[in-house]
């Protein structure tokens, strides 16, 4: 079991780092994914094969009846995996897939986590204008959580499912909920974050419009932002009127905006 | 007020093209905290080390890098776009004197969320969909086509929506900064930006943090759903508190890590006493 470990650790850092280093071409989709579990395997034509009813299954176009994988490119991988190293069947293999994609999931949360944790050592870097150093971090998490799913990667065929599963219980579900907790938590500081930086006096009402329309109103966030470029245009224009109204006042500010009194801001707004 | 830039000086050949395929690694340190911030602030490093070469750059150089870690997430393949405008937008704050950077990261907070929206029906919804269905047809008989095609029918649309963005969106926000600024009129656009700024994160703030509680209490035979009742109270009333309380605890200067810490001290307890 030694070598396809090997092969399955490489194909989950591959389909990992597509995501996080690639910005997500489809490469950790199942149709990619299982052909390279069959290549590597030495089935390549199963692989494909499974790869187009995994995608079907992700895809949520037909269901399989039974436990499904919580996350798709780790299910697929080991799906694959498990179906040509023990021909067994796409729901059997599939289902043996299921907690190994559990601890991928749980362990993807902790990678998400620590990535949170070096943003101050970002921002540390920033203010002592170390934009090299921000760079080599940047690379290392590019790298860290590829590793960690290959290491999963590695350990589900080597140990096999079972011991996966075993693995999986021990985690306390105190710890598996409190980590998604505070994955819906976490966003506040963000948000709060870049609140602080676009923050003006008298603007804090304008947030709570934005939160009604998305809350109450339950408007799409298109719809959102178009409400809201329409309010900004409006205040604009009321604001440009004052402002030549000021001008007229004051015949020096006129002179120097002479040239530019028949160009409207709509019309600029939209000629651009 | 000068504002007489020539573009193709910064945002040369070399730096466009580095800036393209450093878009490719934007969400490599994606977190819940600042989303691919680092990510964002990565792709435009060579244009704010062009921007800002000399070593008595240092403290514009680091408020540059500092604005560019801020929260942003976004379709990967239309991140380029807000990212050429906020290149331009850096290079007009360097250039014109009274320029608003808080500007920046307004402009920057507004466009994520529709380009969001849409960039996911696009890329996730229809062209993934298109390409997955090709791919699959294939691929059932087994052959190896199916998966190539499928990759392929994908990606080209999606290095075509990053270069073209990169290039659209910096030639956009250079010529309208400059063109606003000629008429005076970059006040008014700058508090426009701020104000519908505000109204995306407020939509933000709605749609990131998710939290909920789960409290249900017994009172002799009634039975209490907190969350029920809060949502009568004001739909989304914990996601806006415990937003607004970060702000305030960031505006009284407490620093990201102890907000960090108290967030996972909470995230814990509460969820291990059942009311998160």
């Amino acid at each position: 079991m030694l070598v396809p470990a090997l092969w399955v650790a490489l194909i989950m850092f591959v389909g990992n780092f597509s995501d996080c280093g690639m910005s997500d071409p489809m490469i950790r989709r199942p149709l990619v994914m299982s052909m390279l579990v069959g290549l590597a395997l030495g089935d390549l034509k199963t692989g494909i094969i499974m790869g187009a009813s995994l995608e079907v299954i992700f895809l949520g176009i037909s269901g399989i009846g039974g436990a499904m994988p919580s996350d798709s490119m780790t299910g697929s991988i080991f799906g694959t995996a498990f179906a040509i190293l023990n021909h067994q069947g796409v729901a059997v293999a599939l289902s043996l897939a299921v907690p190994i994609s559990l601890l991928a999931v749980f362990v993807n949360q902790l990678v998400i986590f620590i990535r949170g944790l070096l943003l101050s050592t970002f921002e540390k870097y920033a203010e002592e204008d170390k934009s090299k150093s921000i760079e080599r971090l940047h690379y290392l998490s590019i790298f860290g959580g590829p590793l960690v799913y290959a290491l999963i990667g590695f350990l589900g065929i080597y140990l096999g499912s079972g011991s996966i599963s075993a693995l999986v219980k021990a985690i306390p579900p105190v710890v598996m909920n409190g980590l998604t907790v505070l994955g819906q938590m976490l966003p506040a500081l963000g948000i709060a974050l870049l609140l602080n930086m676009i923050y003006e006096k008298g603007n804090m009402l304008y947030l709570l419009l934005g939160f009604v329309l998305s809350s109450y109103l339950k408007l799409p966030i298109i719809a959102v932002a178009l409400i809201g470029i329409i309010l900004a245009f409006i205040l604009a224009s009321i604001d440009k009127n004052i402002l030549e109204v000021k001008n007229m006042k004051t015949p020096k500010a006129k002179a120097v905006s002479e040239d530019n009194t028949n160009n409207s801001l709509e019309e600029d707004f939209f000629n651009d | 007020m000068t504002n007489k830039t020539t573009k193709t000086e910064i945002m040369d050949k070399t730096t466009f093209r580095k800036i393209f395929w450093r878009s490719f690694l934007l969400q490599g340190t994606w977190n819940y905290i600042n989303g691919a911030g680092v990510g964002a602030l990565y792709m435009i490093l060579p244009f704010i080390r062009k921007l800002y070469p000399k070593p008595e750059d240092k403290s514009a150089r680091v408020s540059a890098l500092k604005r560019g870690l801020a929260y942003f997430n976004i379709t990967p393949a239309l991140a380029p776009f807000p990212m050429g405008i906020a290149s331009s937008m850096e290079e007009q704050n360097k250039n014109i004197v009274d320029f608003d950077p808080s500007s920046i990261n307004a402009v920057k907070a507004s466009l994520m969320g529709p380009l969001s929206g849409i960039g996911d029906s696009l890329f996730w919804g229809t062209i993934r969909v298109i390409a997955a269905g090709i791919g699959i047809s294939l691929a059932k008989a087994g052959n190896i086509l199916g998966p190539i095609l499928f990759l392929v029918i994908y990606n080209i649309p999606n290095f075509i929506a990053r270069y073209y963005g990169l290039k659209y969106g910096y030639e956009l926000g250079g010529d309208f900064i400059q063109k606003a600024y000629k008429n005076g009129y970059m006040k008014i656009i700058t508090k426009a930006a701020g104000i519908l700024g505000m109204i995306m994160v407020g939509a933000m703030t709605f749609s990131t943090v998710t939290l909920k509680t789960i409290l249900k209490f017994k009172m002799g035979s009634m039975s209490f759903d907190l969350q029920k009742i809060l949502d009568q109270i004001m739909l989304g009333i914990i996601p806006l508190t415990v937003t607004l309380i970060t702000f305030w605890l960031i505006r009284k200067k407490v620093s990201a890590n102890k907000i960090i810490v108290l967030m996972v001290i909470l995230s814990f307890a509460l969820s291990a006493l059942k009311i998160l």
